[in-house]
């Protein structure tokens, strides 16, 4: 039972059960408006996260597209989970989102680098962290499930424009 | 404690119960226009969700196609049955009269680290006759050599794209494993699925190494030219804008290290969800209206020098 209750707790995390992020208005929005568009995203992902909750980028066919100020990343198929970010500088776009209850705050962090942008490429790093507050409710009930304390998954991602 | 842990258990229990169970759910998608741009092929999709707020976990797809001779905004007809995967390629081949359809199911990890699936690719008649052309069988999709820690996508690993006027099938395979890569492409007279030609072996370009783990190109499919396909490779070192390819024509011809613009490659083929004027085809997700004079993000087929 405990079990369960917390794979749906960090899968709720890694999937955005939570407040959806509000765009600052500082950001650069040349980066979300250079990055909208259709790309091709491949690339390999390192991760030391149990399985179901590694975390990549939509690969294949994607559509990156500015939702009020966030840039939101779908796959063409729809297969991928889309991901929804925050421009939080100019080559840097990010979400945090925390989940609480009683004696246990977790935390989900991703984070969208950009080393490389022009008109037909775009490259960089995403990585996904999922971590708690320290809490030792947290730690006891993860340790009973077998589930880390802490996972990273890292993307080294490619894409071309289409 | 055990009260507290108990408190603990029931609060995540209710804070995420709609993450639990799965349910049945279903939406149309990836529609695309005909090779004349005059009709138009989509899917019907069944699958099961896991909601998570605000976000949706999908698996155990089924697929049904969807034809109309027309780009009006009506529902297009379903042409055949749900079949077992989700689609992964749709071409709509009207002068010719039939679809390709690629499917594939949920991945698979294995035990060293890598994932497979199946994958299938079918001739569907615009009369709703399903032919199988390749597949039906497990493929590699993400390589692993270091048991897991770190994976990426194989090429391809199976893709069937007809040629722009529909009468020829280029059947990529490639196989992928911590040493080696193999690719080929076999074409097949779309009408009977005959080999006119092939397999013929695609020269492939070095992997990049991360230690003692190879990173293999990614791979851009397309046909460049009326009977020539095309593998370009990423990362090769090109000016912006172009891909170091190989090509391979009907008839045997293939040839290494020859540069191609980045817009040959996508869409691969005449038939795509961008019309030859450039306009774009999007379907409603729950009522499978189309609208055909969408703003397109991608160019239409064809190389632009």
């Amino acid at each position: 039972m405990s079990r369960a209750a917390l794979w749906c707790l960090v899968g709720g995390l890694a999937t955005g059960c939570g407040a959806t992020p509000e765009p600052t208005g500082v950001a650069s929005h040349d980066l979300l408006a250079a990055l909208v568009g259709a790309w091709r995203v491949e690339g390999p992902v390192r991760s030391d996260c149990p399985v179901g909750l590694e975390r990549h980028l939509p690969r294949g066919e994607t559509i990156w597209t500015d939702r009020s100020g966030l840039l939101h990343i779908a796959s063409a198929t729809g297969e991928t989970a889309p991901v929804l970010l925050e421009p939080v500088g100019e080559a840097r776009l990010s979400r945090t989102t925390e989940v609480a209850v009683p004696g246990c705050t977790g935390r989900e962090t991703l984070n969208l680098v950009v080393e490389q942008l022009d008109s037909t490429w775009a490259s960089g790093l995403y990585t996904a962290v999922f971590s708690h507050d320290g809490g030792s409710s947290c730690a006891q009930l993860l340790a009973e499930a077998e589930l880390p304390d802490r996972c990273d998954s890292a993307m080294d991602w490619q894409a071309r424009r289409l | 404690m055990r009260a507290e842990r108990a408190l603990v258990v029931a609060s995540v229990m209710l804070a995420f119960a709609g993450c639990a169970s799965w349910e049945e759910d279903s939406r149309y998608g990836y529609p695309v226009f005909s090779d004349d741009d005059v009709g138009v092929a989509a899917v019907y999709m069944t699958f099961e969700a896991q909601d998570a707020v605000s976000y949706t976990r999908t698996q155990n797809y089924q697929s049904q196609v969807l034809m109309k001779e027309d780009t009006g905004s009506a529902r297009p007809s379903a042409l055949t049955a749900l079949m077992t995967g989700q689609v992964r390629d749709l071409f709509f081949m009207r002068d010719e009269e039939y679809i390709v359809l690629g499917r594939h199911d949920d991945e698979v990890e294995r035990s060293d680290g890598s994932s497979e699936r199946t994958i299938w690719y079918d001739r569907v008649d615009l009369d709703g006759t399903v032919t199988s052309i390749a597949g039906g069988s497990t493929y590699l999709s993400m390589l692993s050599c270091d048991g897991g820690a770190s994976s990426s996508a194989t090429a391809g690993p199976l893709k069937v794209i007809p040629s722009p006027d529909g009468t020829v099938l280029a059947q990529f395979e490639s196989t992928s494993s911590c040493t080696e890569r193999s690719m080929s492409v076999t074409f097949l007279d779309a009408s009977d699925l005959s080999v006119l030609d092939g397999p013929h072996t695609i020269p492939d370009v070095a992997p990049t190494w991360s230690g003692s783990t190879p990173w293999w190109a990614t791979v851009d499919l397309a046909w460049s030219d009326s009977d020539v396909f095309a593998a370009g490779f990423w990362g090769s070192g090109m000016t912006p804008g172009y891909l170091s390819a190989s090509t391979v024509e009907v008839g045997g011809i293939v040839t290494e290290e020859v540069v191609l613009s980045m817009d040959c490659f996508y869409p691969p083929t005449s038939s795509s969800n961008t019309s030859s004027a450039g306009d774009g085809v999007q379907i409603d997700d729950e009522s499978g209206e189309i609208n055909a004079s969408a703003v397109s993000l991608v160019g239409a087929y064809g190389c632009s020098e």
